[in-house]
């Protein structure tokens, strides 16, 4: 048998391996899990990696999976052997597709990592939700279980599906397996190559639309035809189980490995069995193997692997005869179902046997599943053994979890288990990555890899959990019995709960600037319980010093991967400090000697510096105490959910505490207090022209300014200083910059932007030492809103002393999206209601628990939803519809009690609101407020008709003022999924508000090329530079000559972007803002993200410009362009971000063609719109 | 008119002046510049292959920087290779083709096979010539001269046998005797030795006690290294004897043309007086070349090399005890 390679790998890689193998063309839309598998189709196609049959994929990037899904069976139809990745949502949109490719037999394969679908919320996490919504298209459904059978299976299902004409839908479990990294066998092309058989690759091209020999798809078929047409492919699925169960044993015969439809393992004399699909079956797998041989149970475990077509011969067959009961496991939930899907079709195929069957739900969104989970369930086959069961959850309120006693460990011996704690972007994920890598391919062992993020986009978590081991790793799950523990941030210690599941004589490993004689005393009790009582080996470095020392700046990744290889046991000390260096070597041998050099050393300094440290034999008084993270008087929401996720415990919070419609209370960021920016900016007010432009530019609403009545100051802390406001402010104020440190994410853009060096960076303990949180919570006691005498609102000035309703969101530093919507919050958060496209915008707008969209002292803030990606624009436009129509509906009733006869202050109020029916004026504001003041005593002093109507009245009360309707998203959402809907809401010219945050690439998703992407711009998709100039969204929406549009860049003028928001909102009827948004998938310095705006538009690179149709009623042209012609040539512009200029390194042939190009672009489009401007 | 012309590595060149690869020949505008002074040929830019690797590295910090932050953000850029030297050699492609004058390659790499390969790809471009530029600033006092020496023969060894382009060989003068080392190489097919290259030498700034990098061009002194070492080469060598380092003048050109050099090249002056300042240099030397009658540069060149030269002790030590015997002061 030939021998195949072994690699280390994420299982979008093992899938994407194989469905590359065998396809023409890839028809692909960026979705997590599965964005991997078209990432790196397209980077093989971009090196001319050639499929078995000699040639490079065509990889396209679609505006949708709808798209992809059309793309992919145009292109079956027309003879190209076509695949497509996808999860999720994206799934869902395929779906009308799918059922046709399979109503016309197309053999495909649709590689799914399968993932939860957006219910009372969004998760990118694994289930099958997805999946089990596909069953009925036709498709065959083959789950695998690992990263090998990832590998094996889509060689099965290529190649079945050939030979069967049903196409395949081949999935695994999103994140657990698609992005776990593990060492398998990798089965080369020529290897695939030999194993298709040519018969059915001709057979398909002959089946192939072609003018020459023209076949027709029949279009429609009416009543007397259609069902017996549906029946005509009975035969195909009938034959398909057989077909598949042939070329698994074909592959047995290459690779050595043999599968079947359904395979058993565990006691050959099993009653209690568990039936359940993909790597769920690892870990059931591993604890039954433990459970059958250290306590001589006999338990069994059936793994489907073709779940459709469902054969219940062969799933007869494999279960032993001796079985008396069966728990099946769904990672699915059908809410009113009598089950789940898998449960459904065990009952039916056992119907008439005399076994016991339940069915329960584990794992959604990717919950842990683990070996103690897998004994709780054959627990409840002989205990009360209730069917619709969940496991892995606390279920208080219907008790439908089942208890988890114990907390097993089934690693084989001989397997090491380490976690890490890192921060996000420090390096810790990749060094992981990288040791992985260097041990799985240099030595015999088998290593796995996966990894946890944080949802904040800045300043989160990571958390790495890596094994090593001799044999093939089934433990799919995270680490819960760790042999080496590594905390890469002293910071965490105190907030998280480092050493949970750390074993007996573990070893751990911090990375810390605490002297080893001062280590112990700063961790917690706990952890010094543990340590002591566990006889845990205690590691610290001063990992930052090494790396300063040598030369790697803030770089800790060598030394910290240096330690852990010296101390965790997995390599003998020697073999691993050799095999550390020559890795380094590879990596950097390219970058110059000088930088292998640097990280040899880093090794050499790790190797001297790591000692274990004397761990005393009794507790010690000092300790550290647990971080406070909520108020003692917080709410219960707060301190049962909000805080126990915050310390990464989530897993513990009970279906009671969990809002049953997704509803969470917003305004709770402000608990988070993160204190994560090493350094923050300090106020020199002497320098201060109270100008606030500070305030407006900060993407985290850290630093605020505030006119304080003076009177006020008399309570306020020594350190609280102020100036007196400017006089035009009013002469009773004294003016006030607060900054906000433990909110700060140490962007710079606020230091950057003052134009008189009012403010500097400095290390946040000085300002925690200069009393600045002190100095915050006075500041924050203050009144809120307070305007200057002069100034308006609408005024970059005026807007920063009204409270942003925007704050503290999880956005990475420095992001260019955020200021747009605090901004808008600031002018009419208290009566908006916001529409948000998933993307960024939805994760650091509204992620479970916490939420930056708060409230004023009224209580009004945002409200807030999300639907999905592609419907933003029609979701808005709902909200726009339902907002009409409750007016419309108080309208009538407020008319009709006037008729009646209400009388009295009411009376006035009333007839005054219908006169101001259209105003959002202080006035009206405040007639709204007086009548829902009087509503209530008015209700109880009448009576009958009367009482009803004024009861109608209240139910509606809060719509005397109309909403300020937004729809908010990212170019992804506007230009591409959601281009269509955004198109028609628009036109439809009703009074909604859109929001595009333009960051020119799919941001949230990892970086993949839109239609806003620019001309040479590198992006996923767009290796060598998108070989297309960007869409002229605004342009292409003002052809309708209603819809007010506006491009916008904040930071290259202010005050065009207020006008351009007060107009739109203003205007009644359909409105778009562009804002060029900044992003890290620039390539730039956030700092300077303001700054990158100005020179986009000095550069016109971005136009400003403003098309109000309301002019066009007073006889003027709508254009203004806002923009002045371009001073400074576009290149510079080019040059300063890494997405343009890496193509000078990276492809340099391309570089000349795409910048003189642009710059033809960005003359001829200021000279379109100058023309369009100036024409009468 | 005098005739100016002479041939530097058997490419014929209208005049000896030989603009250095600097800054100023790394632009297309400052290129064609050179070109309409007048200047005989242009050595563009150097290739520097640590230049490259230190590009690698920062690309890759700047692609993955940002990396590993969030579960949907695992990267941010497709995996980018960094295409070594391409851009470069894209441009000199480009410089070749915008003058008419000869273009010379200059090309400094780390490793043997880059050396040959950038050697390759720079006479791809269609270069007249290349210039290896041998820079190596010591710093291992375990490394010995021979060592050193034996490295550069090997290399130029390996270039000779992949290149059909004459080649020159620029090198320092920190040799324990460069005489010796250029003999050797002047066995090796070297088309032309540069005299000499600047050693890179970091300051140190009092104020910050901090080390600094200035920018510094070359003194007017500093021709009086490579005038001796021409002195001492001509009519000892092969390969042509290419002049470099503070020659700011026409005068300047003259003298090392007198020593035995058969062209110079120049940076510094350029930056003091101007690309046109090309022009006046030509000038300078046709006038000088008139009043002395001279006609051609052969009419004169190597006049007052050690081979020429009337006093055998000139080019020696004894000279020195000569001069501190002068009763006025050196200077």
């Amino acid at each position: 048998m030939k021998k195949f390679e072994k690699h280390t790998m994420d299982g979008n890689m093992a899938a994407a391996h194989v469905g590359y193998a065998f396809s023409d063309v890839a028809a692909i839309y960026p979705i997590t899990p599965s964005s991997g598998m078209g990432e790196y189709a397209d980077s093989w196609a971009a090196n001319n990696l050639k499929n078995i049959f000699g040639q490079t994929v065509d990889v396209i990037e679609m505006q949708s999976e709808a798209g992809a899904a059309g793309a992919v069976h145009g292109s079956l139809s027309a003879g190209a052997f076509t695949t497509t990745f996808t999860a999720s949502q994206g799934l869902l949109l395929m779906l009308p597709n799918m059922h046709k490719i399979a109503g016309e037999m197309l053999p495909t394969v649709f590689h799914v990592s399968a993932r939860s679908l957006a219910c009372q919320s969004l998760s990118i996490f694994g289930d099958h939700s997805d999946v089990m919504s596909a069953r009925n298209t036709g498709f065959a459904l083959m789950a695998a279980s690992s990263l090998q059978e990832i590998m094996d299976l889509s060689v099965v299902s290529h190649l079945a599906t050939l030979k069967s004409l049903v196409p395949f839908l081949n999935f695994f479990d999103g994140f657990r397996n698609s992005s776990e990294i593990q060492k398998i066998e990798v089965i080369d092309y020529d290897t695939l190559a030999e194993m298709i058989d040519h018969k059915y690759v001709e057979q398909f091209r002959s089946r192939a639309l072609n003018p020459e020999k023209p076949r027709v798809k029949v279009g429609a078929q009416n009543p007397e035809v259609y069902f017996q047409g549906r029946e005509t492919v009975n035969k195909y699925y009938d034959a398909t189980p057989a077909i598949f169960q042939e070329y698994m044993d074909l592959l047995a015969k290459v690779v050595g490995r043999q599968y079947h439809l359904f395979d058993y393992v565990g006691a050959p004399d099993a009653e209690k069995v568990i039936i359940s699909m993909s790597s769920s079956c690892e870990t059931i797998h591993e604890t039954i193997n433990y459970l059958n041989e250290k306590e001589g149970k006999k338990l069994g475990l059936v793994k489907v692997r073709l779940y459709r077509p469902f054969s219940v011969e062969n799933f007869i067959k494999t279960l032993p005869k001796t079985v008396k009961k069966i728990a099946v496991l769904d990672r699915t939930k059908e809410p009113g179902s009598i089950g789940e899907p898998l449960y459904l079709d065990v009952v039916s195929a056992l119907k008439g046997k005399d076994i016991e069957i339940i069915g329960g739900r584990y794992g959604l969104s990717s919950k842990e599943f683990t070996p103690s989970m897998v004994k709780a369930v054959y627990d409840h086959l002989d205990g009360k053994a209730f069917h619709g069961f969940t496991v892995g959850i606390t279920d208080d309120v219907t008790h439908k979890s089942i208890e988890v006693k114990e907390k097993l460990n089934t690693v084989p011996a001989g397997t090491i288990s380490c976690k890490f704690w890192g921060l996000g972007s420090d390096g810790t994920v990749g060094a992981n990555k990288n040791s992985i890598k260097i041990i799985g391919d240099n030595t015999d062992m088998y290593a796995q890899g996966y990894f946890q993020y944080d949802s904040k986009k800045s300043g989160g978590i990571t958390r790495s959990h890596l094994r090593f081991g001799k044999n093939p790793i089934q433990s799919l799950y995270l680490v819960e019995h760790a042999d080496f523990i590594a905390c890469h941030n002293q910071a965490f210690i105190g907030r998280y709960d480092i050493l949970e599941g750390i074993k007996d004589n573990g070893v751990f490993l911090l990375n810390s600037n605490w002297s080893n004689d001062e280590v112990f005393s700063n961790l917690t009790e706990d952890m010094q319980k543990t340590i002591i009582e566990k006889k845990i080996k205690l590691y610290n470095i001063d990992a930052l010093k090494i790396a300063n020392e040598v030369g790697l700046g803030g770089r800790i990744n060598t030394v910290m991967q240096t330690a852990f290889f010296l101390i965790s046991g997995v390599l003998e000390r020697k073999q691993a400090i050799k095999m550390i260096k020559e890795a380094i070597e590879k990596s950097y041998g390219k970058k110059g000697h000088q930088v292998v050099e640097m990280n040899w050393k880093a090794v050499d300094h790790t190797d001297e510096a790591l000692v274990e440290i004397k761990v005393p034999s009794a507790l010690p008084k000092e300790h550290l105490k647990e971080k406070k993270l909520v108020p003692d008087n917080a709410d219960e929401f707060t301190r049962n959910v909000i805080e126990v996720n915050m310390r990464e415990k989530g897993d513990l919070i009970p279906v009671s505490q969990m809002p049953f419609d997704g509803y969470v209370p917003s305004g709770t960021t402000q608990l988070e207090k993160r204190g994560v920016a090493p350094v923050v900016p300090h106020w020199i007010k002497e320098n201060c022209i109270q100008c606030n432009q500070c305030s407006f530019v900060c993407p985290h609403a850290a630093i605020r300014a505030k006119l304080i009545d003076r009177d006020l100051l008399k309570d306020a802390p020594k350190t609280f200083s102020s100036l007196k406001a400017l006089a035009r402010d009013g002469e009773k104020y004294d003016y006030k910059v607060q900054i906000f440190i433990e909110d700060c994410q140490s962007c710079s853009v606020c230091v950057n932007e003052c134009p008189k060096g009012a403010l500097e960076m400095r290390p946040i303990e000085d300002e925690r030492e200069a009393g600045e949180n002190e100095n915050r919570k006075f500041f924050s006691s203050l009144p809120e809103d307070v305007m200057s005498d002069v100034v308006k609102l609408a005024s970059v000035k005026g807007s920063q002393f009204k409270q942003p309703l925007l704050e503290f969101s999880g956005a990475c530093a420095g992001c260019g999206e955020t200021p747009y919507v605090k901004l808008i919050t600031q002018l009419y958060g208290d009566r908006m209601i916001i529409a948000n496209a998933t993307g960024c915008s939805s994760i650091w707008g509204g992620t479970f628990p916490t939420i930056p969209y708060t409230k004023n002292k009224d209580g009004h803030g945002p409200a807030w939803a999300n639907s999905l990606f592609e419907d933003n624009a029609e979701y808005g436009f709902g909200m726009r519809l339902a907002v009409d129509a409750n007016r419309r509906q108080l309208l009538y009733n407020v008319e009709k009690a006037l008729n009646d006869g209400v009388n009295g202050q009411l009376r006035d109020a009333l007839t005054k609101a219908k006169g101001l029916w259209k105003e959002t004026t202080a006035e009206a504001k405040a007639n709204a407020a007086l009548i829902q003041k009087l509503l209530p005593d008015a209700l109880s002093g009448a009576k009958g008709d009367t009482q009803k109507l004024l009861q109608k009245i209240k139910e509606l009360e809060s719509y005397f003022i109309d909403k300020s309707v937004w729809a908010f998203g990212g170019d992804g959402w506007a230009y591409d999924i959601g281009y269509g809907g955004l198109d028609h809401v628009l036109a439809m010219r009703r009074n909604v508000n859109v929001l595009v945050m333009d960051t020119e690439v799919y941001s949230n998703t990892g970086g993949q090329a839109s239609k806003s992407t620019p001309l040479g711009s590198v992006a996923k998709f767009a290796e060598s530079g998108k070989k297309t100039t960007k869409k002229d969204l605004g342009m292409m929406l003002m052809t309708y000559g209603y819809v007010y549009v506006a491009a916008v860049a904040m930071g290259a003028n202010k005050m065009q972007l207020i006008k351009a928001i007060t107009e739109a909102e203003a205007y009644d009827g359909p409105s778009i803002i562009i804002a060029y948004a900044p992003c890290i998938n620039h390539g730039i310095d956030m700092g300077q993200s303001q700054i990158e705006e100005k020179k986009a538009v000095d550069t016109g690179y971005w136009l400003l410009y403003r098309y109000n149709p309301m002019l066009k009623a007073e006889g003027k042209n709508p254009l203004i362009l806002d923009s002045k012609e371009p001073t400074i040539d576009v290149t510079e512009f080019l040059k300063g971000e890494t997405r343009y200029s890496s193509l000078k390194v990276t492809f340099p042939e391309k570089v000349e063609g795409y910048w003189s190009d642009f710059e033809d672009f960005v003359k001829e489009r200021y000279e379109t719109y100058k023309k369009m401007a100036e024409a009468k | 008119m005098a005739d100016l012309r002479t041939t530097y590595m058997g490419i014929e060149l209208k005049n000896p002046i030989i603009v250095g690869a600097s800054q100023i020949t790394a632009d297309m505008d400052t290129i064609k510049k050179i070109e309409k002074a007048g200047a005989g040929a242009l050595v563009v830019k150097s290739l520097f292959e640590e230049q490259i690797q230190l590009e690698r590295f920062k690309l890759e910090q700047e692609l993955t920087k940002y990396d590993e932050r969030h579960a949907e953000m695992v990267t941010i850029f497709p995996r980018l290779e960094h295409a070594g030297p391409a851009e470069h050699l894209m441009w000199v492609k480009k410089a070749k083709k915008s003058v008419s004058i000869p273009v010379i390659a200059s090309l400094n790499a780390v490793t043997m096979q880059s050396w040959i390969q950038y050697a390759e790809e720079l006479q791809n471009t269609g270069v007249d010539g290349l210039e290896l530029n041998f820079y190596t600033a010591p710093d291992d006092l375990n490394q010995s001269g021979e060592s050193v020496e034996a490295k550069q023969l090997e290399i130029t060894r390996a270039i000779d046998k992949v290149v059909n382009v004459p080649f020159s060989v620029k090198l320092s003068p920190f040799y324990s005797n460069p005489l010796h080392f250029i003999a050797r190489l002047d066995k090796e097919n070297v088309a032309g030795f540069v005299l000499f290259n600047q050693l890179f030498q970091p300051d140190i700034d009092t104020a910050t006690e901090k080390n600094c990098y200035p920018f510094y061009l070359s003194d007017a002194k500093d021709h009086r290294l490579p005038l001796r070492f021409a002195g001492l080469l001509y009519g000892q060598v092969n390969a042509d004897l290419c002049a470099n380092t503070g020659i700011f003048t026409g005068q300047d050109v003259v003298k090392m043309l007198l020593a035995g050099a058969d062209c110079v090249q120049v940076v510094s002056t350029l930056y003091k007086n101007g690309i046109d300042y090309i022009s006046t240099m030509l000038g300078d030397i046709e006038s000088w070349m008139k009043a002395k009658g001279y006609k051609k540069l052969e009419d004169f060149r190597g006049k007052l090399s050690r081979k020429n030269s009337a006093d055998p002790w000139i080019y020696k030590r004894a000279q020195y005890v000569r001069l501190l015997l002068r009763e006025s002061p050196i200077e």
